[in-house]
């Protein structure tokens, strides 16, 4: 109505409607990037690789293969605090926006 | 799509902007399913000829490559098991979750919503942090139940048995249902939340009591949730790999990840790429077939949940 192109609506209207939405995926995604396992894990023969380490992969060679429990232990609550860290970050942008737009 | 105030060229150009995008995208999707699909009904020295090209005897190739995976690679064992243990989670997790979100969500009072808040802290846990504590508990819990159960043992003659929840079925399929809790009761919750109060008093006025309204009203109407919170579950329990990892060693315990896991490394040495490409397939095929079969009531979910949540 107001002579806006498509992409000028999307950008101006739509996105900033959704915004909530999406970076609430993105931080999941991003969750679940930090503790991915499973897939380094097979690619790289079911061993642990200094070059192709994740959090998850050298936690479970430190417990499993070296027998080193603590080490492992302290790396899965270094993980955990990360996690941690996002989730509270994104609930408090949703209470923001929330109040922004209510 | 409607290009509502724009008319000719730019509108054109716009419009085949966004299928070419979204033809790229469904052929990068597609292509690797349908390479996997080809690919295992080829023959390990054809795939090494040529990784991409079509099969050249079909059936000849994709018999031998799934009877071998199927019998001599032990997947007819791997996916009974993983048959056993994904359902049973699945039921035991129906049986605790839709009451449980029910009574969370119908509920006022600050008791449930601390509950509420607790449990959904169970999908901020990496299950990392568990697995060590998880681990020894398992050890533990294993020694307290063989030392309760010992007189009933000793009764049925078989003194020398012994409990072990590591490295057994019940095992996995007790971590299976506890931590798809977390995620199922919120789904579930926020269904149970945008039914109508008027349905449970009009229930409660023609006389059911509260297990009747629960049975015969908000469960059928709460449906959808259901089968979506299923399929989100089926998904992730079907190709859990790193519990089952910790947890499995035997081989006669072992889910279809772990076997496939194994047969992918057997494959690196042996080089029989064939059969390994079977096995995918064979891992594949119950999700996707669940996939399409209820992707209908999959979307509409969603959309329930995540509007009225």
């Amino acid at each position: 109505m107001d002579g806006a192109s498509h992409f000028t609506q999307f950008r101006c209207i739509t996105f900033p409607l959704i915004r909530d939405t999406v970076v609430t995926g993105m931080v999941f995604l991003l969750l679940g990037g930090l503790k991915i396992f499973d897939q380094v894990w097979v690619i790289e023969q079911q061993q642990s690789r200094p070059d192709s380490n994740t959090l998850a992969t050298l936690m479970y060679s430190k417990v499993f293969n070296e027998y080193q429990v603590g080490y492992g232990t302290a790396i899965a609550v270094f993980l955990f605090i990360l996690v941690l860290v996002f989730s509270l970050a994104t609930l408090r942008l949703y209470r923001r926006e929330a109040l922004e737009f209510s | 799509m409607s290009f509502a105030g724009q008319t000719g060229l730019a509108s054109r150009v716009g419009q085949g902007v966004v299928l070419s995008l979204l033809s790229v995208w469904l052929l990068a999707v597609t292509l690797p399913f349908v390479w996997v699909v080809l690919t295992s009904a080829r023959s390990t020295e054809e795939i090494f000829r040529s990784p991409f090209g079509l099969p050249e005897n079909f059936l000849d190739s994709l018999a031998t490559n799934y009877s071998k995976a199927w019998i001599k690679s032990g997947f007819s064992n791997f996916f009974l098991n993983s048959v056993v243990v994904v359902f049973t989670s699945l039921g035991l997790l129906g049986l605790v979750a839709c009451p449980a979100a029910y009574a969370l969500a119908r509920s006022r009072g600050r008791i449930y919503r601390y509950l509420l808040v607790y449990f959904l802290a169970g999908m901020m846990v990496p299950i990392q942090l568990l697995l060590v504590p998880l681990f020894f508990q398992y050890r533990d819990w294993s020694e307290t139940l063989t030392a309760f159960l010992k007189p009933l043992f000793v009764l049925m003659g078989n003194d020398h048995w012994v409990v072990s929840l590591a490295d057994s079925q019940p095992g996995l399929i007790l971590l299976y249902v506890s931590l798809s809790l977390p995620f199922t009761l919120f789904v579930l919750q926020s269904f149970f939340r945008s039914l109508p109060t008027e349905l449970y008093e009009a229930g409660l006025m023609d006389g059911c009591g509260e297990w009747r309204v629960f049975f015969s009203i908000m469960l059928p109407l709460a449906r959808p949730g259901l089968i979506t919170t299923g399929i989100f579950n089926f998904i992730g329990l079907w190709n859990e790999y790193f519990l089952a990892l910790v947890f499995i060693n035997s081989d006669q315990y072992k889910t279809l990840p772990l076997g496939l896991a194994a047969v992918s490394i057997q494959a690196n040495y042996r080089s029989d790429f064939g059969l390994l490409f079977a096995g995918l397939v064979i891992v594949m095929f119950p999700t996707l077939v669940v996939y399409v079969m209820l992707q209908r009531w999959l979307t509409q979910g969603i959309t329930v949940g995540a509007l009225k949540g």
